[in-house]
C-alpha cells in the first residue's frame, strides 16, 4: 500500500453501493488507475521495456473503465447488466483515497520501486474481483467485448513480476514476488 | 510537462466508448470480407494484444485476421522486420492467401517494408498514424526519439554495423526499403489525424498513396470508429477482387 495509505484509509462509507452507484465508482476507479499507469509510462519511458509494460495496464485499465461505464449509461446497444451488484462501500472508498495518494506521489515524482510497488498494492487491491464481478453480473463476455478477459487474473500479475524481477531494487518487494 | 501516453490517454477513452457503440463496430453497413488474410502490427511501445479489438472485428467482418508474434515493439526495427519476414513465410507456408498488412505508427512502417520487399505475398498496405515522411526529426515527439535512442546501444551490441540504427541513414535493410516507392501491385493506404500529438500528420502523407484524414489522437487511432470506416472502405475497394485460399473459412 502507498505510504501513508493506511492512516488515510479511513475515509469511511460504510453503505453498500448497489448496481448503478457501484458501476459509476468502479469506472471511475479504473480510469483513475489507468490514468495512474499512463502516468508511470511516460514518466519512465527511458526505460522502454517498463514504458511498454505500464501503456499496456493502462490501455487495458482504460478499456474496463468504458466497458463498466457502457454499463452504467446504456451507451452501447444490446450490452446490459444481468444479476445485481454489491460492493462494500468502504471498502471502495479506500480504494478511492489509495489511487489519489499514488496518483499525487506519481506526480510529485516516484522512484521505479515505488512506481512498481503501487502497481503491486493495486493489481492485488479488491479492484480486479470486482471488475471479475461486474463482468460476471453482465452480458459482456457473452458479447466478446472484453479482449483481456483473464478469468484467472493471472496475465496482469505474471507481466508485473517479470518487471519486477527485471527492474526493482527493493529486496523487499523482490522478495514479495519470490525472487 | 504531461507525456505523450497521458496527454492522449481520454482521446483514447472517447474513441473506444464510441466505437463500441458505433454501428460500424457491429459491422452494420459495412461490405464483408470473403475469408482474405489480414496481418496487423503493432506500433512502437505497444504489442499484439493492443489490436486483438481490431482483430475480433476483423474475423467478425468476414476476414482472417492474423497477429504478428510481436509481444513489445521496442526492437531495432530491422530485427523486427527479420521476425515479420518470418511470420510472413508462415503465413505463405499456410497458403493463407495474398496478405493486406496493417500497421499502427512505427508498425505501419514494418507493413511498409512488408510490401517494398514481398510483393509477392502482399497486396495492400494501410499505415495507421504512421511517420511515413521521417526526413525531419520533429515529425514524432521528442519523448519517442529519445526512448528510441536509448535502445540504440543494445542493438548496437547485437549488431555494431548499424551505427545509426533508427534513422534513415542506417545502413540496414528496413532503412534502406521500408521508405522505398512500393513495387507495382502494392498499393498502401495512409490514414492519420491532424491532430495527432505524436506524428506530424503532414510526415504520415504519401504521395503515392491514398490518403484519408480522421480526427482524433494518436493512441486512440487504434480504437477509432472513423479510422475503422476507412479500414474497412478500403478493404472492400482494394481487397474485394483477392481471392483467398485453402485456409480460408
Amino acid at each position: 500500500m502507498c505510504p501513508e495509505q493506511q492512516a488515510k484509509s479511513t475515509t469511511a462509507d460504510p453503505a453498500t453501493l448497489r448496481d448503478r452507484l457501484a458501476l459509476a465508482r468502479h469506472a471511475q476507479l479504473e480510469k483513475d488507475i489507468g490514468e495512474l499507469y499512463a502516468l508511470f509510462a511516460d514518466t519512465f519511458r527511458n526505460w522502454p521495456e517498463l514504458a511498454a509494460f505500464w501503456t499496456r495496464m493502462a490501455l487495458e485499465e482504460g478499456e474496463h473503465a468504458v466497458l463498466v461505464q457502457a454499463l452504467y449509461d446504456g451507451s452501447v446497444p444490446d450490452i446490459a447488466q444481468t444479476a445485481s451488484i454489491e460492493f462494500p462501500g468502504r471498502v471502495v472508498a479506500t480504494l478511492e483515497a489509495q489511487i489519489q495518494d499514488c496518483k499525487r506521489q506519481a506526480h510529485a515524482g516516484v522512484s521505479i520501486d515505488e512506481a512498481l510497488q503501487m502497481t503491486w498494492d493495486l493489481e492485488h487491491s479488491e479492484i480486479n474481483a470486482f471488475y471479475d464481478r461486474i463482468l460476471a453480473s453482465s452480458n459482456l463476455v457473452e458479447l466478446g467485448l472484453p479482449t483481456t478477459f483473464d478469468p484467472e487474473g493471472t496475465q496482469h500479475l505474471r507481466l508485473l513480476r517479470d518487471m519486477i524481477r527485471q527492474f526493482a531494487t527493493d529486496e523487499h518487494l523482490r522478495r514479495a514476488v519470490g525472487t | 510537462m504531461r507525456g505523450p501516453l497521458l496527454t492522449s490517454y481520454p482521446d483514447y477513452l472517447a474513441q473506444l466508448a464510441r466505437l463500441l457503440a458505433d454501428p460500424v463496430y457491429r459491422g452494420d453497413g459495412v461490405v464483408s470480407g470473403k475469408g482474405q488474410a489480414v496481418l496487423l502490427i503493432p506500433g512502437f511501445l505497444a504489442g499484439d494484444w493492443s489490436l486483438l479489438r481490431m482483430a475480433g472485428w476483423l474475423n467478425r467482418l468476414g476476414y482472417r485476421s492474423y497477429v504478428s508474434g510481436i509481444d513489445w515493439n521496442i526492437d531495432c526495427p530491422n530485427a523486427t522486420a527479420t521476425t515479420l519476414q518470418w511470420r510472413l513465410e508462415q503465413l505463405t507456408t499456410e497458403s493463407v492467401g495474398p496478405l493486406t498488412v496493417i500497421g499502427h505508427s512505427l508498425g505501419g512502417l514494418l507493413a511498409r517494408f512488408l510490401g517494398a520487399n514481398f510483393p509477392a505475398q502482399v497486396h495492400h498496405v494501410i499505415a495507421l498514424g504512421s511517420p511515413l515522411d521521417v526526413s525531419s526529426p520533429d515529425h514524432v515527439h521528442p519523448m519517442v526519439h529519445a526512448a528510441f535512442r536509448l535502445l540504440t546501444p543494445l542493438r548496437q551490441r547485437g549488431n555494431p554495423a548499424f551505427r545509426s540504427c533508427g534513422s534513415t541513414t542506417c545502413t540496414c535493410r528496413f532503412a534502406k526499403t521500408a521508405f522505398a516507392r512500393l513495387p507495382s501491385g502494392v498499393s498502401l493506404t495512409s490514414i492519420f489525424s491532424k491532430q495527432d500529438a505524436i506524428v506530424d500528420w503532414q510526415a504520415s502523407v504519401d504521395p503515392d498513396g491514398e490518403n484519408i484524414a480522421v480526427s482524433g489522437g494518436h493512441m486512440g487511432l487504434i480504437v477509432n470508429r472513423e479510422v475503422y470506416r476507412a479500414v474497412a472502405a478500403t478493404l472492400a475497394s482494394h481487397v474485394a477482387d483477392v481471392s483467398p485460399t485453402s485456409n480460408a473459412p
